[in-house]
């Protein structure tokens, strides 16, 4: 069989039992949401692509471009966590064990998952498209439809990009480290430091451009000096992504033609596809080809000490009618909700912390951090890291009954909500007190009544975000994305979404904000659980 | 000590029908639950596990109805899943310690039954080892353990032996008749024999719809007469495979022995003998899954 033929049937296969799940239509909605949202009118209280107070008129080639580049980012980000699953669902379905028995080389087998991947995210990206085109109407700035500059950016700048991340993700999976959490979080600053960081820039080198900004920025710039009198290109300041403001934004308009597309640009951009080639070729090298005996590769260092269980074999003597079982008594078991509650929450923490070794110097580490280092400094820097070193502990929360199928049993034991999430939730908050003490040590003794009030909610958001999206997810994946991305945030001083009082300026009013925010959370948690349990 | 399933029925999205107007009383004892692949034996199992909620019918648990109060049966329920999921990084000891605190059980009376409970199931020497490491037997007997741990009154266990080897079956079927006396066990599988062995009631079901439910000794009478044996040749047993609903065959010198399930004498060789709970099984549930195809044909 030839080596296209092979490849392709590897992605269909693939590509069709992911868009053929209810989640991928769901992503499909967000997508034409997308196409909706990245191009708001005049006197919306956002703004997405903008140079100072201009933007372009929305003729086909500024939403082409403009949405291609954000399509680019957003679905780059969001989809990695999407994909991150291909390589997972044929281990865990035991597909993979039968690919495994095939003449399927590792090489092909990569290079298969990296297809599919990139299929479901351009299907996704089509979407955006061909909401654009509907959009040009709708906005009607503009009726000349011109579909090379409307679509030409969505294959030049947004397909490149998105190559790469479907690549990134079949990587991610066949490397141990990186197939959990760990990877999940990884994502974040990676996609942070290669597209985040060249975000809105106005020059960029192309070699360290995957978003292609660096092509199309100039030429919008240029276009709005000749434009736009006073406008200077050097100076102005480039806004993309989606920036909320307080009042209604009213942008001057200018005509902006698109990119004359030459092949100078292809090249570019086609050096990024072969960089997703490659980076799907050496996933090739630590792929296990699912092979489930004791690489050491596989589980990491806490998991590999542990000796594995010995089969043993029924000792001959024993039968069951030597085994006494006495009957319990009921007073024992108690059908309170409220019973036993402190022992499932033990039992729960238990379980979180269950392995964990030098994990612990991390708090530590951090513990003496706060109680040594300048105050502003313990707010700003080592409270956000004391909370985010738990970040793969919360996002298990919520989620374990999914991921190691123990709904059955749970659910069908007493009070599933009141008991089981309940004990949940106080575990991770368990974890954040543990986590945040000395910091909140610290605020009593400097008397901040307010940073100890905004600590006091953020210890109970954390856990409460998590399980939310652990119960609704049924994945830590959301929240291992989501936390980073704030906990990042709240680093680099972003105040709206800070949390946990680590910015000098963050509104007097966010520790309210999040303590409704944490019982909203919570009450969706509660609500998720229990749709689930009315199946 | 009644459970009773009332008119139950269970409908999946795209109007797929899981279960249709099943009722049943049921008393202590071990129902044995038998049916094809498909026949709505787990639908059942998890609606009275309390898992899957019912679109139609009334399920109650010495009166109460299961739905409404699901917390009611839940405190004296035991439940094996047929795909039991562990967590791997937790011991035997553990995870049942875990499961007890799940189940409202006090903590010295929880370690005191999980104690018996792995000597009963055969754990106790591998009870601190990771759950992880365990074969697919082990976590098969740690699931059982789980499902006993509340001493519950009601156990349901969907596929208990599968993965367990033959002296492991053989031990879990005993288990269940000791368990048996005070206690209503539903054991659903597909295994015949396990069912032969154990039940003091067996409900056939298949397409979602309780095809007989009677004591073993009467349901194996409903078939008397109707089980026959004969010899015939390999180049016919394509032909008598078509015509009789055959239960088993076996190679021997003179030919192929068939034994098959007929109301009528099939051949003129056939000799009538005495029927087990396969024939039963053959003789109601073929029939209605026949008789269901030709209906969506």
């Amino acid at each position: 069989m030839k080596l296209t033929h092979r490849l392709y049937h590897l992605a269909r296969a693939d590509f069709y039992e992911r868009v053929r799940r209810h989640g991928f239509f769901v992503a499909l909605v967000f997508c034409v949401y997308g196409g909706y949202a990245f191009l708001p009118p005049n006197g919306s209280k956002y703004m997405t692509m903008s140079m100072d107070s201009h933007r372009g008129i929305y003729n086909s080639a500024w939403i082409g471009s403009a949405v291609a580049m954000l399509a680019g980012a957003f679905v780059s980000l969001i989809g990695f966590y999407i994909v991150k699953n291909t390589l997972e669902r044929d281990r865990r379905t035991g597909v993979g064990q039968i690919l495994a028995t095939t003449p399927i080389s590792k090489l092909q087998y990569t290079l298969g998952k990296t297809f599919s991947n990139f299929a479901v995210l351009a299907a996704m990206t089509g979407v955006v498209a061909l909401a654009c085109v509907v959009m040009q109407f709708v906005r009607g700035e503009d009726h000349a439809f011109n579909a090379w500059r409307m679509f030409a950016p969505f294959v030049l700048l947004t397909l490149p990009v998105l190559f790469i991340t479907s690549a990134v993700a079949v990587f991610f999976e066949t490397m141990p480290v990186l197939r959990g959490g760990m990877g999940n979080v990884a994502f974040v600053f990676i996609w942070g430091a290669l597209l985040g960081a060249n975000f809105g820039h106005k020059q960029t080198e192309l070699y360290n451009d995957p978003l292609g900004t660096g092509i199309v920025l100039p030429d919008m710039l240029r276009a709005c000096a000749a434009q736009i009198p006073g406008f200077d290109p050097v100076k102005a300041g480039v806004s993309m992504g989606v920036n909320i403001q307080t009042e209604a934004v009213r942008l001057t308009t200018f005509t902006w033609n698109g990119i004359h597309w030459n092949m100078h640009h292809v090249m570019w951009r086609l050096q990024w596809v072969l960089l997703g080639l490659g980076i799907a070729a050496v996933a090739a090298i630590p792929f296990d080809r699912f092979d489930t005996a004791g690489s050491a590769l596989k589980l990491p260092r806490h998991k590999r000490r542990r000796k594995p269980a010995e089969e043993i074999a029924p000792s001959s003597g024993l039968s069951v009618s030597d085994a006494h079982l006495t009957p319990l008594d009921r007073d024992a078991v108690s059908a309170r909700p409220g019973a036993m509650v402190f022992a499932m929450i033990f039992a729960e923490w238990k379980l979180m912390v269950r392995g964990l070794r030098w994990w612990y110097a991390g708090p530590l580490g951090l513990s003496i951090a706060a109680l040594t280092a300048p105050l502003d400094a313990v707010r700003a820097i080592v409270l956000p890291l004391a909370w985010f070193w738990p970040v793969l502990l919360w996002s298990k929360l919520g989620t374990r009954e999914a991921t190691y199928n123990t709904e059955p049993v749970f659910f069908s034991a007493p009070h599933p909500l009141s008991r089981q999430l309940a004990a949940t939730w106080l575990a991770g908050v368990m974890l954040s007190v543990m986590t945040g003490f000395a910091v909140a040590l610290r605020l009593s003794i400097a008397g901040d009544a307010h940073g100890l009030a905004a600590w006091s909610v953020g210890a109970m958001f954390i856990p409460a975000l998590a399980l939310a999206l652990g119960v609704w997810t049924r994945s830590g994946k959301a929240f291992e994305a989501i936390y980073t991305g704030v906990c990042y945030a709240v680093i680099q001083q972003a105040a709206p979404l800070d949390f946990m009082g680590a910015v000098a300026t963050a509104p007097r009013h966010n520790p309210l904000i999040f303590a409704v925010l944490a019982l909203v959370l919570i009450a969706l948690a509660l609500f998720g659980r229990r749709q689930r349990l009315q199946n | 000590m009644n459970l009773s399933i009332q008119h139950v029925g269970k409908t999946y999205r795209r109007g797929v029908r899981g279960l249709d107007d099943f009722s049943l009383e049921l008393g202590p004892g071990v129902l044995g639950l038998l049916g094809p692949n498909g026949a709505g034996k787990s639908t059942l199992m998890r609606i009275l596990a309390t898992i899957t909620k019912p679109t139609d019918g009334r399920v109650t648990w010495n009166g109460t109805d299961i739905v409404k109060s699901p917390d009611h049966l839940r405190a004296e329920l035991g439940y094996l899943p047929q795909d039991f999921g562990i967590y791997p990084n937790l011991s035997a000891q553990e995870f049942l310690e875990y499961i007890g605190a799940a189940k409202g059980i006090e903590r010295a009376a929880c370690r005191r039954r999980i104690e018996e409970l792995l000597v009963l199931v055969n754990l106790a020497d591998a009870r601190k080892r990771a759950l992880g490491g365990f074969s697919g037997g082990m976590r098969q007997r740690v699931g059982i353990a789980q499902a006993l741990l509340n001493d519950p009154k009601l156990l349901i266990v969907d596929e208990p032996t599968a993965g367990l080897d033959p002296e492991e079956r053989v031990r879990f079927r005993n288990l269940l008749s000791d368990l048996s006396g005070e206690r209503i066990v539903i054991l659903s599988t597909h295994i015949v024999s396990d069912v032969e062995a154990t039940a003091t009631h067996i409900a056939l079901i298949s397409r979602g719809k309780l095809i007989v439910s009677a004591a073993p000794e009467i349901l194996m009478k409903k078939v008397e007469g109707r089980v026959w044996e004969w010899v015939v040749s390999s180049e016919e047993l394509i032909a008598v495979k078509q015509r009789h609903r055959v239960s088993a065959t076996i190679r021997r010198s003179d030919g192929v022995r068939v034994r098959a399930v007929s109301d009528t004498q099939p051949a003129a060789a056939a000799q009538p003998v005495a029927p087990n709970l396969e024939d039963a099984y053959l003789m109601f549930v073929a029939p209605a899954a026949e008789e269901a195809s030709t209906k969506a044909a």
